[in-house]
């Protein structure tokens, strides 16, 4: 394991401080995952992605851009990794769910910030992510003021490529991502001096579709009343998503849900008498598993969620008949576009998700959870609400961070709302 | 009998962690992948996860298999899900 810390510090990481958040992972995944009784066997590549997270997939990062290629790091689902791909090159979400870096985006960001977009200046600047380190440029998106703010910040630090994503859903907006994503093609091209070409993209399309259909397959197999496996590793395997590679991660999730589908075959339920909960609000980044620990600590599963570590990242896939570069690039604007996020006005299109999602999981009740000043997410919650009442399905509203301190209150509210399901 | 909550395997590298992973599954001895316990290693990194009872067993099997890892430690390290302590 020495040949990790020879990495970090190759990559200019700072190695102490780095080594505080090595000291406390393990104890967190023990407690979290590993704790947990009868887990499916295929688990195990997640369990070793996740055990050398700062190890394993970086060193190929290394590998990769020794050998001339470029890395993307991106922070959002509406960036396509399809264009990145089909230009050899490799995206990497990078990841901000941890306290660990919220200190540090303190120093850079008014505190009133989401811990999300703090974490993502914390990991740069502090250096104690690999990813940061090895991502070439950063591709941000307009989605929420903060962090459009705060990519000026990082962009004093990286390369920075900001797409602009429009707020409304009209034929001209999906037009206008349409061009965005041409932009996208010119950057990943000049950066990476390699072309996309139309059949390199519709290779990528493909790639990338088979990538969201397994994870489709995982999502389906957990509408059984016998739930297969447990909310807190299905969200696991979304947070790897952003990160690993799309086929390798493909065809080990396939490999999961070949054993998934015998559990459901023999009756194996995981979660004996628990209240099915549908999840939806922000995002989940690694290591954040805070909701999910608390509602299956409390009586409940997660069997849904409907978020951009859940459905909104693979529901819907390009259109895979496009011929020609123009078409092939507004059938990836149109499924992207077909993300509903609350920065965009309207979106209706949301709660519509949740209901039918709620529905087809047959969910008990829904968990509306948002980061703290996440203001969008935030002020839809309230029309939410009303939706999900008007049809019947129980729904509780929650903000958090990610700090430990409300734990106990959270599993309280939790507790109450989960007993209150009958 | 075991004097430790927990059994580790520590390895050198990730490849040799799964080499014996693989072994031992297919030997029908239980090893769950998991990350090195700060408390046995200065780095992050994979480890194995075994029972107490299976620990002899693995020693022989490693020697006749020639599976190289580097210690087998035991670890005081209780699981609590209620914890709710996540980095």
């Amino acid at each position: 394991m020495a040949d990790n810390q020879k990495m970090w510090g190759e990559l200019g990481m700072n190695l102490e401080m780095h080594d505080q958040l090595c000291a406390v992972l393990p104890g967190a995944i023990g407690d979290v995952f590993l704790s947990q009784e009868n887990r499916p066997e295929c688990m195990d590549y997640f369990d070793m992605v996740l055990a050398d997270v700062h190890g394993l997939r970086p060193s190929e990062l290394v590998e990769f851009r020794k050998n001339g290629g470029k890395v993307f790091g991106t922070f959002c689902a509406y960036v396509p990794d399809e264009v990145i791909v089909a230009a050899d090159a490799i995206a990497t979400g990078l990841c901000a769910g941890s306290q660990f870096w919220v200190p540090g985006g303190e120093r850079y960001l008014p505190a009133n910030t989401c811990p999300l977009i703090k974490a993502m200046l914390g990991a740069r600047f502090d250096r104690t992510c690999p990813f940061y380190r090895l991502a070439d440029v950063y591709i941000g998106e307009n989605t929420c003021d903060g962090k459009k703010k705060a990519y000026e910040i990082l962009g004093t630090d990286v390369p920075m490529h900001i797409m602009d994503l429009p707020q409304m859903k009209r034929p001209k907006d999906y037009l206008k991502w349409a061009d965005e994503i041409k932009d996208l093609k010119d950057l990943v091209e000049k950066t990476t001096g390699n072309k996309v070409t139309e059949e390199k993209l519709a290779e990528a399309i493909k790639t990338i579709n088979a990538k969201r259909a397994a994870l489709q397959r995982l999502y389906d197999l957990r509408k059984n009343l016998n739930v297969p496996i447990s909310g807190t590793d299905t969200l696991l395997i979304s947070q790897i998503a952003y990160y690993d590679d799309p086929a390798r991660f493909a065809s080990m999730v396939n490999k999961l849900c070949d054993e998934l589908e015998k559990r459901v075959a023999d009756g194996v339920n995981v979660a004996e008498g628990k209240k099915r909960i549908l999840i939806t609000g922000t995002p989940m980044a690694i290591p954040n598993w805070k909701m999910h620990n608390l509602v299956e600590t409390s009586g409940g599963v997660v069997v849904c969620e409907e978020t951009c570590t859940g459905t909104r990242y693979f529901e819907n896939q390009v259109d895979e008949s496009g011929k020609t570069m123009d078409e092939m690039i507004q059938n990836i604007a149109d499924r992207y576009m077909g993300i509903n996020c609350a920065c965009f006005t309207p979106n209706t299109a949301r709660a519509d998700d949740v209901i039918r999602l709620a529905k087809d999981f047959k969910a008990d009740g829904i968990i509306d959870v948002n980061l703290m000043f996440c203001q969008t997410y935030d002020i839809e919650g309230r029309s939410l609400e009303e939706r999900c009442k008007a049809e019947g399905i129980p729904f509780l509203g929650l903000e958090t961070d990610y700090t430990d301190n409300d734990a106990q209150q959270l599993k309280t509210r939790i507790g109450a709302f989960i007993e209150m399901l009958g | 009998m075991a004097e430790y909550l927990h059994y580790y395997v520590l390895f050198q590298n990730h490849t040799d962690a799964m080499a014996m992973y693989r072994t031992l599954k297919s030997s029908g001895i239980f090893a769950q992948i998991s990350p090195t316990p700060r408390e046995l290693s200065v780095c992050c990194g994979v480890s194995l996860l075994i029972r107490g009872e299976d620990v002899e067993e693995i020693r022989t099997i490693a020697s006749q298999s020639s599976l190289a890892y580097l210690s087998i430690e035991g670890l005081n390290n209780a699981f609590d899900n209620t914890r709710h302590k996540y980095g």
